[in-house]
Order: structure tokens, then sequence, then C-alpha cells
């Protein structure tokens, strides 16, 4: 993405323009869906929550400085806001399986695999993740996918976290290793 | 998916820890293998429904167009404007009272500043003025004397 182009549409942003909000909410969206689907496990969460982001973003971009890399900066708002709503809601993510149905999850499958077949394998393979991921402590999930969908660097997550670096990074490490055994485990 | 920059920084951080390069290749490894599955992942995640992006287009609208979703925002801009714009004018008024504050009398000024002064008093408030300019002549006077007997004895 060209960064003068994201610049000039943040700054619309800044002075309210709803087409500038259209063009963040085409660019963005997409990742953060994905990062809400895969913290919170349910469509219905991860809906409700790339909602509520964007209608805080209308007050929380006034806020939002320059020199700081807006993707890392919208992800920070966006694992507060997730944190909050399970907070408020006094529950833990669902994060051992998708809600919904079978046909619903394929059908969504279908607008990126090309065969029956590999829907089905792709949507095992998806329910299967999102299994492994619930198995991780909560704080290193978060930090994973934190760090993958929003690419904050380890000193990000750090500050994010309010942990050192090199725990950030440990925990990283831990996080990933665990994913890749626990995803070779259930393959076997 | 990887933070940009992501290796340099993985490397920074690993030349603060004490591991064998071995055991430094390996945690490097883990990472990347780690990533490579959830990019892997990422590909096939499912995407926002176009109903779902229309409906928050809709709702961001709606927020636009309704002056107060707005307020708090412009309120947290106009209170220190405000705040500063007092400042400013207070500042200005004070130093507007400095420069145009009455001069000290001098001493071909103090005979009319005098008069100016004690027009205005009452003659029991002028007993008592004219009591204190004569004690302080007085103690000129004392001061003075001692002065010279400290001279005269050096």
């Amino acid at each position: 993405m060209e960064q003068k182009l994201l610049a000039k549409m943040i700054r619309r942003c800044q002075k309210g323009q709803s087409e500038a909000f259209a063009w963040l909410l085409q660019q963005f969206g997409p990742d953060l869906y994905a990062y809400f689907l895969r913290t919170s496990g349910s469509r219905t969460d991860a809906e409700d929550l790339l909602q509520d982001l964007f209608v805080k973003l209308l007050l929380k971009i006034s806020q939002y400085k320059h020199e700081y890399r807006f993707k890392n900066w919208l992800f920070r708002v966006a694992a507060n806001l997730a944190r909050d709503h399970f907070r408020n809601r006094g529950r833990q993510p669902a994060v051992q399986s998708f809600d919904g149905d079978w046909l619903e999850r394929s059908r969504h499958l279908a607008q990126t695999a090309p065969s029956p077949v590999q829907q089905l394998q792709n949507s095992e393979l998806l329910d299967q993740l999102q299994q492994v991921l619930g198995q991780l402590p909560q704080q290193q999930r978060e930090i994973i996918l934190l760090r993958h969908y929003g690419g904050l660097s380890f000193q990000q997550l750090a500050e994010h976290f309010d942990i050192p670096v090199n725990t950030a990074l440990a925990q990283v490490h831990r996080g990933l290793k665990k994913l890749r055994r626990l995803m070779s485990e259930n393959e076997t | 998916m990887k933070p940009e920059h992501d290796n340099k920084e993985l490397n920074e951080i690993l030349d603060q820890w004490s591991v064998s390069p071995g055991h430094r290749q390996k945690i490097i490894r883990d990472i990347h293998a780690g990533d490579e599955l959830l990019d892997r992942f990422a590909r096939e995640t499912p995407r926002p429904q176009p109903h779902l992006l229309a409906r928050i287009q809709q709702r961001i609208n709606a927020q636009l167009a309704a002056p107060a979703s707005l307020r708090p925002q412009k309120r947290k801009i106009l209170l220190p404007l405000t705040a500063a714009a007092a400042a400013i004018i207070i500042a200005v008024a004070l130093v507007s009272i400095w420069v145009n504050r009455p001069s000290q009398p001098t001493a071909e000024s103090y005979a009319p500043a005098m008069l100016a002064q004690t027009a205005d008093m009452t003659e029991q408030e002028l007993d008592l003025w004219e009591l204190a300019v004569l004690q302080d002549e007085t103690d000129d006077v004392i001061n003075n004397v001692a002065l010279i007997e400290a001279l005269a004895s050096s």
C-alpha cells in the first residue's frame, strides 16, 4: 500500500470524510476481520468487533500521529477493543472452534478454494488451527495473532503487553513452536 | 504477513542473549516455520461479507451525519484553545498595567507628587504622614552621624 495515499486518506478521515473511511474499511477490513475471527473463534463476535472498531475509529483517528505506522496503531486499538469486549461480557473468547454450521463455513471458503475436496480440506485445517490456538495460553495467543495480523514488531509487542522485549520474543517462539507441534499431532 | 524488518530485530535481540549459534539458528527456524504455517491459514481465512462492510459504512455515515457524535472531539480541541486565549488576554492585561504604572517620584517630581498625595488626606492622616516622614528624615540624620563618626575613627 502506498504510504502517501494512506497518509492522505487518514488526514481525510481526521476531517470526517465518509469516503476516506470507506477506503480504510476496504483496505484493512479483511485483515481486521481475520484477526477478530482468530481471536474470538466466533463469526458473530468478529462482525460485532469490526463494526465497533470502525465506530470507535471515528473518534480515535484524531489521536493518530503520522510518525507511527498506521497498521500497527490500528491493530493495537483492535486488540484493546477485543480485550474490553470479552472482559465486559465476562467470558473468554470461544476459540475452540468456529461457530455456525459447516455449510456456511464452506461457502466462505469457496471464494478462495477451487474444488470441493480442497474446500473440505481447508475447512478441516481451519478448524484444527482454531482448536490449537485455543490450547495456547491467552497472552501467548494474543501476542502471536497481533504480530501476525497487525505486523507488530517485538518491541511494539513488548510495549503493548508491558513485558520485556526478550519475553515477547520468547512468547512468540514458544507459541509458534507449540502451534506447529499441536498441528502435526492433529494431522497424524 | 510477518512484520517488516523482523529478521533484523530478531537478530538484534538474539545478539543480547547468550545462546549458542546452533540454538540461535533453531530459534530463527522455529519462528519462520510458525510464520509460514500462519501465512498458509491466513490465505484460507474467510473474508468479511459485503453486507457486513455495507452495514459498517452505513453506521459510519450515520455517525458522521450526526454533529453530536463529533462533539467530544471538538470539545477536546476547544477547551485548550479557550484556556490558551484566556492566558494570553491576562498576560496582555498585566503587561499593559506594568507599562502604564505611575512612575516613582524623582527628585524633581517628588514635591508635586507629595502635594497630590497629601491633597486627598484628612488632617489627622496628614499629621501621621508628616510624622512618618519626619521619622525617616531623623533616621537618615542618625545614620549620617554614625557614618561620619565611623569614618573619623578609622
